[in-house]
């Protein structure tokens, strides 16, 4: 009979039960860290920053991260430039504009359910959609014999740019919504009482008080995107080098490194870990470091930003 | 008038001659925003909101008007002041300038100029002159206050509404924007919303006391306050209701 010893009990348990898993919990984390930093930080030097990854990363070397990094930045520029928009876009509808029909549940619920697939489902998708021979200005031709454009390679920087986009579009533009939500009723009405009209005081007065958390969902975004490896698998390739025309960081190749493969540090990291062919641990950790110290830099970037452009304090303007 | 299947005020009947000031009293919900916010059409921004019966602004009706364009023109015809002062998130001369906008981009200087004008009305320009470009938000209450007042002035408003605009404030910051209010009542039509009874006898010359949706009774303000017709209203300025 569960009486009030019973209860007694579980009152003296329960604490204590949240309090280690608490400790477990941090535990945990710490020990992840701890193990990077201290495998990878002693491999980070200039030239493992700067040097091209090997051919093979079989090779004792296996080089340094060089284009792995330029990968990953790369990456994360495409998916967030093509994701921007879109999500402030749809933010804004969802905020401003909906009548909470039948349309509106159903775009509601359709970023919550792409939320839930699994990225390697887009990567596939991606890829099914952009060998498509008229996507070929996304990725590169595929020729037969006879020179004749069979279909389009479908992976690139464009390409996977385009699958990351699409992942972490339920997650930016949910973030936007609450920042737009969030923004005082009051302004929105002050603006329109001096006879601004909806899209001015949108533009004017609801985006520039949401922007902190506009800043936060596209910090969110990256940081998902950076971490990503199963879009990078599919629709990036399997390589480590860049693989446009050289050097792929001249201007004049700039669009061309982009309609080609290459890698990113996630990928590098499979690649010289056991599990890939490398078996090269010490450089898996120091690209393991590096991509943590990019994630952790950007989450600081955030905080000093939102420090600097804080709506309460009236900065700033349009 | 009606929030879906609440009413809220009922039988209003109210005029407000050119170049007063009407003050607005009663307890709180009695109606006394959402009747101010009728007149510029602030409430068509709540779907569930129902109107019957007809508001003139210089003789134009105002729910005559279909056209959202229209709304807007209506609404920069007429200055709202909010009870908590809101400048927007932007520089003091940007918002000065906010509402003048499509001028502002024909004629930039003539716009500042304008707007250093209303500064000066609002007895503002002085203690600001040096801020133009600080944030809005870094004035005091009382001069955020009157920066939306001057705000307001920069279209041709010819009919001011209040609510409430001083009760987040202190009692110097109070007695400026009444004296401004005097000095506007010159040229404006002024509506004000107020809980302060002190406020209402002092500087207006008609008072409509609301209750629970209804006017119990309107007049001259000496009237309203001294010799009231109705038992509830006389409860109401004794401050016993
Ligand atoms: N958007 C709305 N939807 C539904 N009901 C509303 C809405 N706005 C106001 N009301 C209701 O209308 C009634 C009158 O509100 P109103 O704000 O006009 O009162 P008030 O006289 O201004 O009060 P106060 O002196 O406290 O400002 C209240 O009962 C309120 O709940
Ligand atoms: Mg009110």
């Amino acid at each position: 009979m569960p009486g009030k010893k019973n209860r007694r009990i579980s009152a003296a348990v329960g604490p204590v039960y949240a309090w280690l898993t608490m400790a477990v919990v941090a535990a945990v984390c710490l020990l992840i860290l701890l193990t990077v930093v201290m495998m990878g930080a002693g491999q980070i030097s200039v030239d493992f920053l700067l040097r091209e990854p090997a051919a093979s990363a079989m090779d004792a070397g296996a080089g340094g991260i060089s284009t792995p990094l330029a990968g990953t930045v790369l990456l994360t520029l495409v998916g967030i430039a093509a994701a921007f928009p879109v999500s402030l876009a749809t933010s804004i509808y969802m905020t401003y504009y909906t009548r909470k029909g039948a349309l509106d549940r159903g775009i509601e619920t359709a970023i919550d359910i792409l939320a839930g697939v699994p990225t390697v489902v887009i990567a596939l998708f991606a890829l099914a959609v952009f060998t498509n021979p008229a996507f070929t200005f996304l990725s590169t031709p595929v020729q037969n014999d006879g020179g004749v454009i069979q279909r389009a390679y479908g992976k690139s920087f464009l390409v996977a740019g385009v699958a990351m986009a699409v992942m972490i579009l339920p997650f930016v533009t949910k973030s936007m919504t609450e920042a737009l939500k969030r923004a005082p009723n009051s302004y929105l009405e002050g603006s329109l009482a001096l006879g601004a009209n909806k899209w001015e005081t949108i533009c004017r007065v609801a985006i520039p008080s949401a922007r902190r958390g506009i800043v936060t969902g596209v910090i969110l975004g990256m940081g998902r995107i950076m971490g990503d490896t199963a879009i990078v698998w599919l629709a990036l390739g399997g390589t480590l080098r860049m693989t446009g025309r050289q050097p792929w960081y001249a201007p004049g190749n700039w669009l061309d490194t982009l309609r080609n493969t290459g890698s990113t540090l996630t990928s590098y990291i499979y690649y010289t870990s056991p599990a890939g062919e490398g078996n090269n641990l010490e450089a898996a950790f120091g690209a393991s470091f590096v991509l943590i110290v990019i994630i952790v830099l950007l989450n600081a970037a955030t905080a000093a930003l939102g420090a600097i452009g804080d709506p309460e304090r009236g900065e700033g303007g349009e | 008038m009606s929030f879906g299947a609440k009413q809220v005020l009922f039988d209003v009947n109210i005029e407000a001659p050119a170049q007063s000031v009407y003050a607005f009293i009663g307890p709180s919900g009695c109606g006394k925003t959402t009747l101010l916010r009728c007149i510029n059409r602030m409430n068509d921004l709540t779907p569930s909101f129902r109107l019957t019966g007809e508001i003139r602004v210089n003789g134009d009706s105002v729910y005559e008007m279909k056209t959202d364009r229209q709304a807007r023109e209506l609404r920069r015809r007429i200055g709202m002041i909010f009870q908590r002062p809101m400048p927007l998130r932007m520089s003091v001369m940007r918002n000065m300038l906010f509402p003048y906008r499509e001028h502002y981009q024909a004629d930039k200087k003539k716009a500042a100029e304008l707007a250093v004008e209303k500064l000066r009305l609002v007895g503002l320009y002085d203690e600001v002159k040096e801020r133009l470009d600080a944030p809005a938000g870094s004035l005091s209450g009382g001069q955020q206050q009157r920066l939306c007042i001057a705000r307001a002035l920069m279209l041709d408003t010819g009919l001011l509404l209040l609510d409430e605009p001083c009760s987040a404030l202190d009692p110097v910051s109070t007695f400026q924007i009444e004296d401004l209010l005097m000095k506007l009542k010159q040229t404006h039509t002024i509506i004000m919303v107020t809980h302060n009874m002190e406020q209402a006898r002092r500087i207006s010359d008609r008072t409509a006391f609301f209750y629970q949706g209804r006017v119990v009774e309107s007049g001259a303000t000496l009237q309203v306050f001294f010799q009231p017709e109705h038992e509830l209203t006389q409860k109401y300025v004794q401050g016993i209701i």
